[in-house]
């Protein structure tokens, strides 16, 4: 077959992998799971997608967009067979903390500068992966992350305090600090609290039921139920006298195209923008891949790390241009994907395409839903996200981990998400560096003078120390006689390690002594 | 004498420039709001802008919000630069304003949630909403150079005087066939050109619910005595009367302040 020609080259291969199992795969017979693994994803995702669009500062059909297309790509062109992308809590975070200085949350212009955004996103993403870079996503350890989803998930809950209580949210200030001034404010909408307890404790009795498929889809009938108690109060009073907030009629269809803009404007903002457009770029991957790393431990699935960050890429790219924004894998949504018997790919673009279809159908529906609904909805996700189990064992694990943590944590908080993803990644190179900078450091007595042992790393960090043992070392003896310094079991000498052993030897030198760099010192 | 009479024709023209004079400073139709010409430009522009294009085709631009086919300017004549009726330039300076209805003061903002959730009979968008900026920035730039909290003459609607007459929907019913139902339909749910309302529902399932100021009879009838038929309005007061009574009478969507059962009730 001529098809099979082509689809064996290794070029087509790498552009477009899916080639390698979609004509198969109605042979494959995993069409039956798939479909149904495709129904209940999309049942988890469409009440995340409308909600998580609020938490980017973006209208709702934004999120059903970026759950409906760039899932597919990612899908089509990633390597794990089970991984769900798509809106993502920190990312919508991030986004929001990114590009809320420069424009108000909802505006055309916030809306023009997400897109470039993202575009710049997925464009970096697909680089890091073409260029085979993905290792740096191996340097935030697995307690800095537990630290950030715990900031994700306090985050979120302070960020819909406002909502809960029926006020107008105040921008531009941390979460914190919103949430302080919403309580202070002491005024709380009674509909509004109603309906949001309502949606908190239907989300948490069905995230309890003994029903495999109601707790699934906790989030679904927690929005379903706030907003179904949110019409009964406006049939029985009046919607007037009621006043809720709803996400109103969606123009939800075939996803608008979306430019991304690179006018002056733009360019001038982008360095401002480009810590909060790193971050996304790092924090989207590590989650993507952390994720399809356990899923495919569970299922044995061999992962192409680099195609699986190429397609991360390549579906922030798409969002960029088809009304959706930045997303990674999600970890809730994809784990309930693989348990509900997902077999390949396949699972995630029918997941996506049900999502669209139940949008578009049910947005009657969606017209209704109103914001203490989904201020009830976004608290269960945050809540969720804090694993006090895990945060538990950090502390029995030890100090420094406990530590990292709480610093990750302090961080978030207090400083937001990007400082928390700094402090996450920081803290622990500087731990390892304090580690690496303290080279053991032997003096032995010899016949012919001192020998000096360095076992360990000479620079740029452990510089200064080993210049100190040299020193106290000549000013014992006045630098007289001879000292050996044995460099075998040095690892690693950087520039300035080796322009502080040469100083050391000169300063020997003009006092009448002899330092010896040595390599090999003979054994007497 | 004879010089008098010769001085006539001058102060004739003098009182008639005076009267001119007088008549363009304080005239009841004094405010003028800036032309479209001078639209500002930059981010400001851009949100007045944005807030002309929804005030014209609300159920467009706004379509998140709104829940029937009628837009700010199918009550707003000429994107709310129409004297005596409800012009924005002169509602937005009369804001924040203590209201009734509400039983506090309410902001401009709070007002523009009411016109979505009667007049349009849909939601309130939200006060931080972009369809909030928008609105908000086109009605400040109409207003710009009017005084803030002076009723500006022409501002509102002027009251029909009292006919000595009740408004009489029968009598109504026939000025509608013969006047207006040539624009707005003989069922009163308007016309449609190019798939878009040309002329806006006066009833039914497409119009303003219960609760919208236009609902009230004397509401209706100053705005049809005012400016109705669109162009030249030369309806009598009672004619301006009766056909508001009519229309009250129509089927229209319930007063979203009264829930089900009082609205059950009331059938």
């Amino acid at each position: 077959m001529a098809f099979g020609k082509v689809a064996g080259s290794r070029w087509l291969r790498w552009a477009l992998p899916f080639l390698e199992w979609v004509p198969s795969y109605r042979a494959s017979g995993a069409w039956h799971s798939d479909a149904q693994a495709a129904v209940l994803s999309a049942g988890i995702m469409l009440p995340q997608a409308v909600v998580l669009a609020r938490l980017a500062g973006l209208p709702a059909q934004y999120g059903i967009y970026a759950a409906f297309l760039p899932v597919i790509v990612a899908a089509l062109w990633g390597s794990s067979r089970q991984l769900l992308s798509g809106p993502n809590t920190a990312l919508c975070l991030l986004l929001a903390a990114t590009v809320s200085p420069f424009a108000a949350p909802g505006s055309s212009e916030y809306i023009r500068y997400v897109a470039t955004l993202t575009l710049m996103v997925g464009a970096g993403q697909w680089l890091l992966g073409a260029l085979g870079l993905g290792a740096i996503l191996d340097y935030l350890p697995a307690s800095a992350d537990l630290g950030i989803t715990t900031v994700v998930g306090v985050t979120i809950v302070l960020s819909q305090t406002s909502y809960l209580l029926g006020q107008t949210p105040t921008y531009g200030v941390p979460a914190w600090e919103a949430a302080y001034a919403a309580v202070a404010a002491g005024s709380a909408r009674i509909p509004d609290l109603a309906v949001a307890a309502a949606t908190v404790g239907i989300g948490m009795l069905a995230h309890r039921a003994p029903t495999l498929w109601v707790r699934r889809l906790a989030l679904l009938i927690a929005l379903l139920g706030g907003t179904a108690l949110s019409l009964a109060l406006d049939a029985v009073y009046g919607s007037a006298t009621m006043g809720f907030l709803v996400v109103g009629h969606l123009p939800v269809g075939w996803p608008a195209l979306s430019m991304p803009d690179f006018g002056p404007r733009m360019l001038a903002t982008t360095p401002a923008m480009l810590p909060g457009i790193l971050t996304i770029t790092y924090l989207g991957l590590v989650q993507s891949t952390v994720i399809a790393r356990t899923l495919a431990d569970e299922t044995g699935q061999r992962l192409d790390l680099g195609q699986e960050i190429r397609a991360q890429g390549l579906a922030n790219v798409t969002a960029a241009f088809v009304s959706g924004f930045a997303g990674s894998g999600s970890f809730n949504r994809s784990r309930a994907h693989a348990r509900a018997g997902t077999r390949t790919q396949m699972a995630a673009v029918m997941s996506a395409i049900v999502t669209m279809l139940a949008a578009t159908l049910g947005s009657r529906f969606l017209a209704e839903i109103p914001d203490p609904a989904m201020a009830g909805v976004l608290v269960l996700v945050g809540v969720g996200l804090i694993d006090w189990s895990k945060l538990a064992m950090q502390w029995r694990i030890g100090f420094g981990q406990a530590g990292l943590v709480a610093a990750v944590v302090v961080a978030g908080v207090l400083g937001g998400l990007q400082d928390a993803v700094i402090v996450g990644v920081f803290a622990p190179l500087v731990g390892y560096l304090s580690k690496a900078a303290r080279p053991s450091i032997r003096v032995e007595k010899t016949q012919d003078g001192v020998r000096v042992h360095l076992d360990g790393n000479v620079f740029f960090a452990s510089a200064q120390r080993v210049a100190a043992v040299l020193r106290s070392l000549g000013e014992e003896n006045g630098f007289s006689g001879r000292v050996d310094v044995d460099l075998r079991d040095v690892g690693y000498i950087d520039a300035d390690g080796f322009a502080m052993l040469r100083r050391e030897q000169a300063r020997w030198q003009e006092r009448g002594g002899t330092l010896v760099l040595a390599e090999g010192v003979e054994q007497t | 004498m004879r010089a008098g009479q010769r001085m006539r024709p001058f102060i004739g023209a003098a009182l008639a420039w005076a009267c001119a004079a007088a008549a363009h400073a304080g005239s009841p139709h004094a405010f003028r709001p800036p032309p479209f010409s001078s639209m500002p430009g930059g981010q400001y522009g851009a949100l007045v802008r944005e807030g002309y294009r929804i005030f014209e085709q609300t159920p467009r631009y706004a379509g998140e919000y709104t829940g029937d086919a009628l837009s700010c300017e199918s009550c707003h004549l000429d994107g709310g630069r129409r004297s005596d009726a409800v012009p924005l330039w002169a509602a937005f300076g009369m804001y924040p304003r203590y209201q009734t209805r509400a039983g506090q003061v309410i902001s401009f903002q709070q007002r523009l949630q009411q016109c979505f959730q009667f007049s349009e009979n849909g939601y309130p968008p939200p006060l931080d909403s972009q369809v909030m900026r928008a609105l908000t920035a086109y009605s400040h730039w109409l207003a710009s150079g009017a005084p803030i909290g002076v009723e500006l003459p022409g501002g509102g609607l002027k009251p029909v005087p009292k006919t000595g007459h009740d408004p009489d929907p029968v009598a109504g019913r026939r000025v509608y066939a013969n006047r207006c139902a040539v624009c707005h339909g003989s069922d009163g749910h308007g016309k449609k050109v190019d798939g878009q309302y040309r002329y806006p529902p006066l009833w039914g399932s497409a119009s303003f619910n219960r609760g919208a100021g236009m609902a009230k009879l004397p509401v209706a009838a100053a705005f049809i005595k005012a400016n109705m038929s669109y162009g030249h309005a030369d309806l009598t007061d009672q004619q301006a009367d009766d056909v508001a009574a009519w229309m009250e009478l129509q089927d229209r969507p319930a007063d979203p302040r009264k829930g089900v059962l009082a609205w059950l009730l009331e059938r």
